[in-house]
């Protein structure tokens, strides 16, 4: 069950990075009608609250199919509980420094809030919504990764490691 | 002594999560906020959240997704299958063979965007699965696109030459102008690399096509149209005035996607596919750039590359001398720092020091995106390895290695220019 | 006991505004007799420009400085730094100043910071490739602008308004993208303008100001006398880099003669349609405006009375 929903968050928080990018092109291709009919709209703040959100919310969905690039030299050669150990000690890593990183990003969105930061831009969007998606993607990476190091300790192999094998061709 | 304590503390912080297999982004974060708890006084949670937060929504950040998803968009069309198709008549016998389009079609891409990621990963998407198909040594694939996908720095548009030309208060289009010659001169160097290496290893290279008739190779043509358009167009919006350089990544993917629809190729899973890959690609790019600037952010603080600039300036050096300094000295930063930090955070320094040598500034500014080119690929910190990694699933050692020849011919243009500044200067001055 | 502080600002060292900084933290730091010092982190490396103010008011810097216009989003007090017409040259800046300091005392206040000085920037003015005889003459310029009352502005004109961001700004001219500019002569001078257009067209009409904040925590930490010190070095800042500003944008008019631009006077009738857009958005502002905000406009206007 929770299995089940984890991993629909993880999911539909992917989904929502890939509109982001549908989203950019959008904002910007308007941008460009708007100057050939003679008016001004400014998709600056427009993609890049865009690409902040693509690239946040996409975290976890990016992290679990395996596309955050690593060296992974030393730990190819090792096999069975070595292995594990420093697979564990990565997701603690990676697990405390995004939780570290998740709190002060919320703590951003509240103090954006209360301080009623407005981008400076022609759209003069608060700047507490895009933060908001931002955070909201650290948040769930965090907790992909440490649902990774759950599954570890537990004897699984690493659901991101699946297809990243040093000396194979990928099937493409 | 700080500094060098600061510096060893650094350099096994990275060294050493990246070993141990921790995901790029994350040790560039982790090192960041570990330099930053342990070397100032700062409030690190906070002043890290929202650096993550400033360098993560910037307008020229939006292309990489863009040219991205193009390439996506395209590698699912059957364009880049046609476009090899067509390419091949007319290339196959030249030793090297279609490897040259690795390097001519960065040359080209870099004339589009200013970054050196988005050509290496725009054009190693559609290139690496064709060569792959033909037998071309994935070596060779890795090391031309990486070293070409440094050109997008050189070649204008390029962000990083505008930044050193205000830091610098140098003409930015002397800069642009004396890009020129210096890139033209890479892509020969790359070009006849390739070649030598065919000609010497020709048993690695698959065995060249049989001499095709000049009909066949004029019915090849035919193949070539869909991509030559799609390049004239986004090229076109971008020279002809029409859009800048960030916008034209968005005619690029609807060039793309009237491209997928003409091919008959636009259904429903390639659109969702294409996207989410897309996706995937930028959001580990992005993130290694935001998490990057966390890192640049506590070194500037510490104040590592203005006291080792300073040291420099101590040493009190003749012209050369200075250059062979200063060069080691980015190509060292280059291992853990992005190019614009480097050039924003030893400006100060250098910059006067290097005047006073009586050093052209335009040429010295060529010099140093040169080498933050170089930096590019090299590694811990290489943004095209890190592509290359991705697009080719190897690890990251084999992909230097294989890098290391474009890097060392990158030393070599260096040399050059050094030796004969007026590649650098002529043009500049002819068109002034 | 020694206090150190972090100060963040947005532009490089050659800037007249870093210059004042670093004279007024070796004037701090000289007569607290080292007790207050100040580490500046200047041109964003360490806060972007933009981003200032938040960190001075959340205290992750003590000390920073901020271009006020940029916030004009937030509240329109910070908008009149940024309409055409109504400061057109630096003693009307001053004045307006004189009636903005209590409000900005009392809005930075309310949010726990402080403003110890205030520089004008210098005015701006059209750089184009032909010399600007009449209004006529600015009809159809492709005219790069970066914000709302410059696109008004552009509009009103009868330019055609392009908005981009100042790193594209080479780009789009070496693409005839743009073929003009609306700004002061310092960022003309940064993006060596002079590759591109031959004319510079003084219109003086509107001086943004930079403002130097510290956060009132670490303010109140400081002995008193250091206070007191702190303060009247900021007065001292605010006059002298005015009159840098002055002198700035002497010397960087002097700089684009030097790369040959022609530096000309505008035309009436291109003042008078200025002048115009700048009622009307005057008019706009008094609509948008707080009462507080309408008063301090009211006592500017007096002022020049
Ligand atoms: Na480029
Ligand atoms: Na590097």
């Amino acid at each position: 069950m929770l299995r089940h929903v984890l991993d629909t968050v993880y999911k539909i928080s992917g989904a929502a990075a890939a509109l982001a990018i549908a989203a950019i092109a959008g904002s910007i291709l308007v941008q460009l009608a708007c100057r050939f009919a003679g008016v001004t709209f400014d998709a600056t703040e427009l993609a890049g609250f865009f690409m902040a959100t693509a690239t946040f919310l996409g975290l976890a969905h990016t992290f679990k199919s395996g596309g955050h690039v690593r060296i992974t030299l030393t730990f190819d050669r090792l096999k069975g509980r070595p292995r594990r150990i420093i697979e564990v000690f990565n997701c603690l890593v990676a697990g405390s420094a995004v939780l570290f990183l998740s709190c002060y990003l919320i703590d951003l969105v509240g103090m954006s809030y209360e301080y009623h930061d407005i981008s400076p831009g022609l759209l003069a969007v608060p700047f507490w919504i895009p933060q908001l998606m931002v955070s909201s993607g650290v948040v769930i990476f965090a907790i992909a990764i440490l649902d990774e190091l759950i599954l570890i300790l537990c004897g699984r192999r690493p659901s991101y490691d699946s297809t990243l094998s040093s000396d194979e061709t990928p099937e493409d | 002594m700080d500094t060098f304590v600061a510096s060893l503390t650094l350099a096994a912080l990275v060294f050493g999560f990246l070993a141990s297999g921790l995901w790029v982004s994350v040790t560039l974060l982790v090192s960041g906020i570990a330099m930053m708890a342990l070397f100032t006084p700062a409030p690190t949670g906070s002043l890290i959240a929202s650096t993550l937060w400033d360098s993560s929504w910037g307008w020229e950040l939006a292309s990489l997704p863009l040219f991205v998803w193009m390439g996506e968009i395209l590698f699912r069309s059957n364009m880049s299958r046609d476009m090899f198709r067509g390419l091949a008549p007319w290339v196959g016998r030249l030793p090297g063979g279609l490897l040259h389009v690795n390097v001519l079609g960065c040359a080209v891409m870099a004339a589009i965007t200013g970054s050196s990621a988005v050509t290496c990963a725009t054009i190693g998407r559609l290139s690496v699965p064709e060569l792959e198909k033909r037998n071309y040594p994935i070596k060779d694939t890795i090391g031309t696109l990486a070293g070409s996908g440094t050109m997008g720095l050189l070649i204008p548009p390029s962000i990083v030459m505008i930044v050193y030309g205000v830091t610098a208060e140098q003409s930015i289009a002397q800069l642009f102008m004396a890009g020129v010659v210096p890139g033209l001169t890479l892509v020969c160097l790359y070009m006849g690399y390739v070649v030598l290496r065919s000609v010497i290893f020709s048993n690695d290279m698959p065995k060249p096509d049989p001499a095709s008739s000049l009909v066949v190779k004029l019915k090849a043509l035919v193949s070539l149209v869909p991509s030559i358009g799609l390049i004239l167009m986004v090229i076109g919006s971008i020279y002809g005035g029409v859009a800048t350089p960030t916008e034209a990544a968005a005619v690029g993917v609807i060039g793309a996607l009237a491209l997928s629809l003409f091919y008959r190729t636009l259904d429903w899973g390639n659109i969702k596919s294409g996207i989410m890959a897309a996706m995937q690609t930028s959001c580990m790019i992005a993130m290694i750039i935001a998490a990057a600037s966390c890192l640049s952010i506590a070194i500037a603080y510490i104040n590592l590359p203005g006291a080792l600039a300073e040291w420099v300036a101590g040493l009190d050096l003749s012209p050369y001398a200075l250059l062979a300094v200063l060069g080691a000295l980015v190509l060292v930063m280059g291992c853990f720092l992005e190019g614009i930090s480097i050039i924003v955070l030893t400006s100060s320094v250098v910059l006067p020091l290097v005047e006073s040598a009586g050093i052209n500034l335009v040429w010295f500014g060529i010099f140093l995106i040169i080498l933050i080119e170089a930096a590019q690929i090299t590694p811990p910190v290489g943004f095209n390895l890190f592509v290359l990694q991705s697009l080719t699933r190897r690890n990251i050692l084999f992909i230097a290695r294989a890098t290391l020849p474009y890097f060392l011919l990158l030393i070599v243009l260096i040399l050059i220019i050094t030796v004969f500044p007026q590649m650098v200067t002529w043009l500049p001055n002819a068109m002034r | 006991a020694e206090t150190n502080w972090i100060m963040a600002s947005g532009y490089p060292e050659s800037s007249f505004f870093t210059q004042n900084i670093r004279q007024f933290i070796d004037s701090v730091e000289e007569r607290t007799n080292g007790e207050l010092k100040i580490d500046l982190r200047s041109n964003g490396s360490l806060i972007k420009l933009d981003s200032t103010k938040r960190a001075v008011q959340s205290g992750q810097v003590q000390i920073g400085e901020v271009r006020l216009s940029s916030y004009g989003n937030e509240a329109e007090i910070y908008n009149l730094d940024n309409i055409p017409g109504v400061a057109n040259n630096f003693d009307e800046a001053w004045e307006l100043m004189e009636a903005q300091k209590p409000y900005f005392a009392k809005l930075f206040g309310k949010n726990g910071m402080q403003v110890l000085t205030y520089v004008a920037w210098p005015g701006q003015g059209f750089y184009t490739q032909n010399e600007l005889k009449s209004l006529d003459d600015v009809k159809g310029l492709k005219l790069r602008i970066y914000s709302q009352q410059t696109q008004r502005l552009g509009a009103g004109l009868g330019a055609e308004a392009i908005i981009l961001p100042f790193a594209e700004v080479p780009q789009a001219f070496a693409t005839n993208m743009i073929d003009s500019l609306w700004t002061s002569a310092q960022t003309g001078t940064d993006v060596q303008v002079w590759d591109f257009l031959d004319v510079f067209t003084y219109t003086g009409t509107l001086h943004q100001k930079n403002a130097i904040i510290v956060n009132q925590r670490a303010f109140r930490q400081l002995p008193e006398d250091v206070q007191k010190i702190v303060l009247e070095e900021g007065e001292k800042a605010t006059k002298r880099g005015w009159e840098m500003a002055q002198q700035a944008g002497e010397e960087r008019a002097q700089m684009l003669a030097d790369h040959g631009m022609k530096l000309a006077k505008a035309p009436e009738d291109i003042l008078e349609a200025i002048s115009k857009v700048g009622d009307e958005l005057i008019s706009e502002w008094q609509q948008n405006a707080t009462d507080e905000e309408l008063a301090v406009y009211e006592a500017y206007r007096k002022s020049q009375d």
